[in-house]
């Protein structure tokens, strides 16, 4: 421990830095640390002092078999004896064609290795299958591709092809063809005939100046120009697989793809100003074929609207005026047998006694079924002579009418009301209703108002208090009517007591205050 | 063909027609012996029925009514279906019987559930309890004193309500008139001397009720008033 703060303290070490690097890498060394501490106990002597000399961060040192009962000097011996010896034998590249001789070592002894196997590096020695040619072959076939391009800088083109595996960047960047003199004169003859003044300058200027420097597309045309046509004159073969490879080789165009990079280069250096501009025509050009599709559903639909709709009868009978005046009664019969009920225009009653209108309406409605109710009366005539008969003389027109006709509801209601008198409604327990109840059986007992258990059991003390018990020994209608407004009340009350009680605390409470005060 | 009834309801109306249940009881004695095939240790022969309280018949509109004994009983479900709806039994012990009403199928209307305590030993009324100067035990010794002949009454009153009824249902309720309660009579108490009684009480009741509510209310204001003065000081 203390030999390591020695050490880095003599390579300056800032102990701030080392903690910060120790946390950073903490996750690991934490584990590693524990396991560390926990095998301390297991260290010699010897191995500990040499612990506490490398310091706290082993470094991955020798990977051995774990063997902890054997000796140093065994293990030594050992590692002889399960390792393989390595032997330095010597080998020739195929590759090469010097035929240079070199050593390598191999694994293994020497006795066992006879086996020649071929460097294995050979396989990477390849090289693209450019076309060879002749200079005769030139002269029949290739000379007339280009008469720029001489036999030599041909050859040399393609030898260059073949050494530099037809990479154009490598291609153009090491082309230094020079041409000879018999190449030369033959465009110093051009020259004379265009211009006489510039003889006078050196020759050797003029001869480099002739002959323009290749571009690539220069190159990469003439190249597949010649293979393609050699490729072609190979066909007695059978040329099926070349093909292909002649139809990629015709499809390049030298301007073309002149014209291509340029356009490549242009797009790649774009100002932004540019960029933007071109994104905006994009989605303004997007927006006008939305709004021309729109445009044409539209029209269509409206060509759809105008269009007349098609009849499926004959209309002719219609067109007459007799026509007309029969088709809007028809309508009109349609209409009514669907039973709306006809809305006549009421005028508003105005004034002191001002009811909104719909109330108006009901009232009419009422009227107007009484209206009726009162001719159906007198249709009946003899048999409903009022009261002579007696009850069974009114349930026998009742159940007649009921046979005869479906009469609305009210109808039987008003009839009742009116044929009945008050005894005889209670006798028979009919009893009416202004509002709507809900339809069903009950028992009266089982319908007394209740409420909340807190108010309930106030309101059935004081019921009991007043003698009253919460069961009716008689449950009539009118009891219970009674009943029923008792028990508000006596709600009402407790509630007026908690309100009481509340203002009376509050009341105190401000006396007090004030009081102290 | 007449033309079918239709099913529709009556709106706005509400027939009512009253009913009494409730059981009688009778202690076994001589005069009282017990039937040959219940237990020997049953003390009390007693029966549980359903009825109109001037004794017209309730088929008209009720198609059965199930009674459901304690489950000790054999077939404790029992099912009345023609009148008297009543179920005769003996036992020891009170219970509660659940009660169900059906009514005629065309009529359209759901069943009823009613409750009723069966009871077999007299309880000390009101009127005992004061007799006994406040003692409930010394009430109970007077009531059963009192009440030699072991005859036990828990007869209940009761109004069933029709709201909107069927026109079917209309027909059959008001074929006769059934609401009519006796005046004055000795046999069932359940008459209009009765409902008076009671309607008197209520009233009375809310006399008193009403007094308080207004007693209440000037203190409520009074207390607003205080209050109000308060906060304005």
């Amino acid at each position: 421990m203390s030999m390591a703060s020695d050490i880095l303290d003599v390579l300056n070490v800032n102990k701030e830095t080392r903690n910060e690097h120790q946390q950073k890498k903490k996750k690991k060394h934490i584990i590693h640390f524990e396991e560390s501490a926990n095998k301390r106990k297991k260290i010699g002597a010897m191995n500990r002092e040499l612990a506490n000399l490398m310091g706290p961060n082993l470094a991955p040192i020798n990977i051995t078999h774990h063997q902890p009962n054997k000796k140093f000097k065994d293990r030594l011996t050992d590692l002889q004896t399960i390792q393989p010896s390595w032997t330095s034998t010597p080998f020739t590249n195929g590759s090469r064609s010097d035929g240079l001789q070199l050593k390598h070592w191999v694994k293994g002894k020497l006795d066992l290795l006879e086996s020649k196997k071929p460097y294995i590096y050979e396989k990477y020695n390849t090289s693209l299958d450019i076309p060879d040619f002749t200079e005769d072959d030139y002269k029949k076939l290739l000379k007339d591709i280009n008469p720029d391009w001489s036999y030599k800088e041909t050859k040399y083109l393609f030898d260059m092809a073949k050494r530099y595996d037809l990479r154009w960047a490598v291609i153009i960047d090491s082309y230094e063809y020079v041409p000879d003199e018999d190449e030369i004169t033959v465009k110093k003859e051009d020259q004379n005939k265009v211009d006489d003044k510039e003889k006078s300058k050196d020759d050797e200027k003029k001869e480099t100046k002739t002959y323009t420097p290749r571009t690539v597309e220069d190159l990469k045309d003439q190249l597949y120009k010649v293979s393609s046509k050699l490729l072609n004159s190979k066909k007695e073969d059978g040329v099926v697989k070349d093909v292909a490879l002649i139809k990629a080789l015709d499809s390049f165009d030298k301007n073309k793809e002149i014209e291509r990079k340029k356009y490549l280069n242009r797009l790649l250096h774009r100002a932004p100003t540019e960029i933007a501009e071109e994104e905006s025509l994009v989605i303004e050009a997007r927006k006008f074929e939305l709004a021309a599709k729109k445009m044409l559903m539209e029209r269509a639909q409206l060509l759809q609207l105008l269009d007349s709709p098609q009849s499926s009868a004959p209309i002719l009978q219609f067109l007459t005026s007799s026509g007309l005046t029969q088709l809007y009664n028809t309508l009109m019969t349609v209409d009514k047998s669907k039973k709306r009920k006809t809305e006549a225009p009421v005028a508003p009653q105005l004034g002191p006694n001002a009811i909104p209108y719909t109330q108006q309406l009901a009232k009419q409605q009422a009227v107007q079924q009484q209206a009726q109710a009162h001719k159906q009366q007198q249709q009946q005539g003899g048999s409903a002579a009022a009261g002579a008969n007696g009850h069974h003389g009114d349930k026998k027109s009742q159940k007649q009418q009921q046979h005869q006709q479906q009469k609305p509801q009210s109808e039987i209601l008003k009839l009742l009301q009116s044929r009945l008198t008050p005894e005889e409604m209670e006798v028979y327990g009919i009893k009416f209703h202004e509002d709507k109840v809900q339809a069903g059986v009950y028992l009266r007992s089982q319908k007394i108002v209740t409420f909340k258990p807190a108010v309930q059991s106030k309101v059935v003390e004081i019921l009991n208090e007043l003698g009253i018990s919460m069961r009716l020994t008689m449950p009539t209608g009118a009891v219970c009517g009674k009943f029923d407004k008792l028990m508000h009340r006596i709600a009402s009350l407790v509630d007026l007591k908690k309100q009481t009680d509340k203002i009376e605390a509050e009341v105190t409470l401000m006396k007090r205050q004030k009081g102290m005060l | 063909m007449a033309p079918s009834i239709s099913s529709k309801r009556i709106r706005n109306i509400s027939v009512s027609r009253p009913i009494i249940y409730g059981n009688i009881a009778e202690k076994v004695s001589e005069k009282n012996p017990l039937p040959a095939s219940s237990p020997s240790d049953h003390t009390h022969t007693w029966k549980v029925f359903l009825a109109d309280p001037l004794g017209n018949d309730l088929s008209q509109y009720i198609k059965k009514v199930v009674f459901k004994l304690h489950d000790t009983y054999v077939n404790s479900s029992r099912s009345i279906e023609s009148p008297p709806f009543e179920v005769h039994e003996t036992g020891w012990g009170e219970f509660e019987i659940v009660i169900k009403i059906y009514f005629q199928n065309d009529c359209g209307e759901k069943n009823i559930t009613l409750y009723h305590h069966l009871k077999l030993h007299p309880y000390p009324t009101h009127a005992d309890i004061q007799r006994a100067g406040g003692d409930e035990e010394a009430a109970l010794r007077i009531a059963a004193a009192e009440n030699v002949s072991g005859h036990v009454e828990s007869i209940q009153y009761d109004e069933l309500v029709f709201n909107e009824p069927t026109e079917r249902m209309f027909k059959l309720l008001t074929q006769k008139p059934g609401s009519l309660l006796p005046y004055k009579s000795d046999k069932t108490p359940f008459t209009k001397v009765a409902e008076r009684e009671e309607l008197d009480r209520i009233d009375k009741a809310m006399e008193e009720i009403n007094k308080l509510v207004e007693q209440r209310q000037i203190e409520f204001k009074k207390l607003e008033e205080e209050r109000k003065k308060i906060v304005q000081l």
